[in-house]
């Protein structure tokens, strides 16, 4: 057993989908420490200009001195193709370009989901060949999103609160918010 | 409970006491540490935790016709499958290749620095850097942080005017020249059917399929790693990927569904 644990887990999720000339980033709002909700209007999405939103989920470090922090990031925006990009962060900085990420408390309860329905995994036709993923319409990976939380929030204790979407497009980012659970 | 974010505070105050005494002295950038009893316990803890330890599978050997790299794509936090897409076989240039074991930033980031190293090699001596001299490069850099937490674990092979090249080196300072590694968790594995299998004059195709086939029997004894098993081939014109292969459908090359009947079972059972 360790004796002591240098970060707090805040909670809070985040996920991203590319599209074929779109991306959204959605997070939901719910800050905590342990069983306790600091607020419900956390941001954890940021336009950082050139059409670009960045979204940050991880752990505050509690103590005295320099560690680093302790978070997963998700940059999403469009390539210089006007095609949708989701690159995905660890930690210490190793990346990677992907159709879809979630990240942050409720990832393992939310990545099986989208593998299957983004990426179609384990998901045959009835001759039984792979589906081929193909890019998928705004109405639909906005749907998708609104799922993937609102079935997190039912499972997750850490999720919950509101839904924030930015999705951008070449005509610029456009905020949404959509209400969860908030028990 | 209350949040305790003075860790977040810049350190400025921390620096030097007397003005006058280090004010013709240039400032040398400090840190407090973290007020803790076992710091060496502490620093362990938060490294490991910061930096998501991968279960792996690489191997590469040297064989007639050049080098064959191949690896796994799986990164695991805990039980927890966070990639099955990681890219472990880094392309440093287009005649070298490295691979990822260990922390996934410390060896993506210290291989990219090596590829701007090796084309200023180039540019600077008009000609392409021998695999000897970059991994030499690499583990002078890694035995410099050595100690200071990074956690790399890699193979550079590739070909220069001596023809094919392969050495290990990992952040503990070791560099080895060889003709056939593996490393990572599932190394062991990949280990067993690489040696079983190998011979210097393979051809291409069947060197491939021998890589193909250890880093799917590392799969499938070990948990961390997983995913595609791509397979690279660096010969005298550079390297090339040649394959990319869900083990998951490996599986079902190397150990075809049998129909069987129900009869026959019977039929058996009775025989003995």
């Amino acid at each position: 057993m360790s004796r002591f644990n240098p970060y707090t887990d805040n909670g809070g999720s985040i996920l991203a989908i590319a599209g074929a000339d779109f991306s959204v980033i959605a997070g939901d709002t719910r800050h905590t420490a342990g069983y306790s909700i600091n607020t419900r209007h956390a941001i954890r999405s940021f336009h950082v200009g050139d059409n670009v939103v960045v979204a940050v989920v991880g752990r505050c470090y509690t103590g005295n001195g320099f560690f680093p922090y302790y978070v997963t990031t998700i940059v999403a925006g469009l390539d210089e193709r006007g095609v949708g990009a989701v690159y995905s962060f660890d930690p210490v900085g190793s990346y990677e370009r992907e159709q879809c990420r979630a990240a942050g408390a409720a990832s393992s309860l939310i990545m099986p989901f989208l593998d299957n329905q983004v990426n179609l995994k384990n998901q045959y036709d009835d001759a039984g060949e792979q589906l081929v993923p193909r890019p998928l319409e705004l109405g639909k990976v906005l749907s998708l999103c609104r799922d993937a939380f609102t079935s997190a929030t039912e499972r997750h204790i850490e999720a919950g609160d509101s839904l924030e979407f930015a999705i951008i497009t070449a005509q610029g980012v456009k905020w949404e918010n959509v209400p969860l659970k908030l028990d | 409970m209350k949040l305790d974010t003075s860790g977040l505070e810049s350190f400025a105050s921390f620096r030097g006491g007397s003005e006058i005494l280090s004010s013709d002295f240039s400032q040398v950038p400090s840190f407090e540490l973290p007020r803790s009893a076992d710091f060496d316990e502490f620093q362990k803890k938060a490294v490991q935790m910061v930096k998501p330890a991968k279960g792996t599978t690489t191997l590469a050997f040297i064989f007639k016709e050049g080098v064959i790299v191949a690896a796994d794509s799986r990164a695991s936090m805990g039980g927890y499958i966070s990639s099955q897409s990681v890219k472990k076989i880094i392309e440093i240039n287009p005649y070298m290749i490295g691979t990822m074991a260990g922390g996934a930033a410390d060896c993506q980031f210290w291989h990219r620095n090596l590829g701007i190293k090796c084309r200023l090699h180039e540019l600077a001596n008009k000609r392409r850097i021998s695999v000897t001299g970059a991994s030499k490069l690499l583990a002078n850099i890694l035995y410099s942080y050595r100690g200071m937490g990074l956690s790399v674990g890699t193979m550079i092979a590739g070909w220069d005017e001596t023809g094919p090249g392969l050495y290990y080196v990992d952040s503990e300072g070791g560099r080895l020249k060889g003709t056939r590694f593996s490393v990572g968790s599932g190394s062991p594995y990949a280990y067993g059917v690489l040696d079983n299998g190998y011979r210097y004059d393979m051809s291409i195709e069947e060197a491939a399929e021998l890589a193909r086939r250890s880093i799917y029997h590392a799969t499938f004894r070990d948990g961390a790693s997983g995913g595609v098993a791509s397979v690279y081939y660096v010969g005298p014109d550079g390297w090339k990927k040649l394959s990319g292969d869900d083990v998951g459908e490996l599986h079902y090359k190397y150990y075809p569904v049998v129909p069987s009947s129900v009869e026959q079972e019977m039929a058996e059972v009775a025989a003995t």
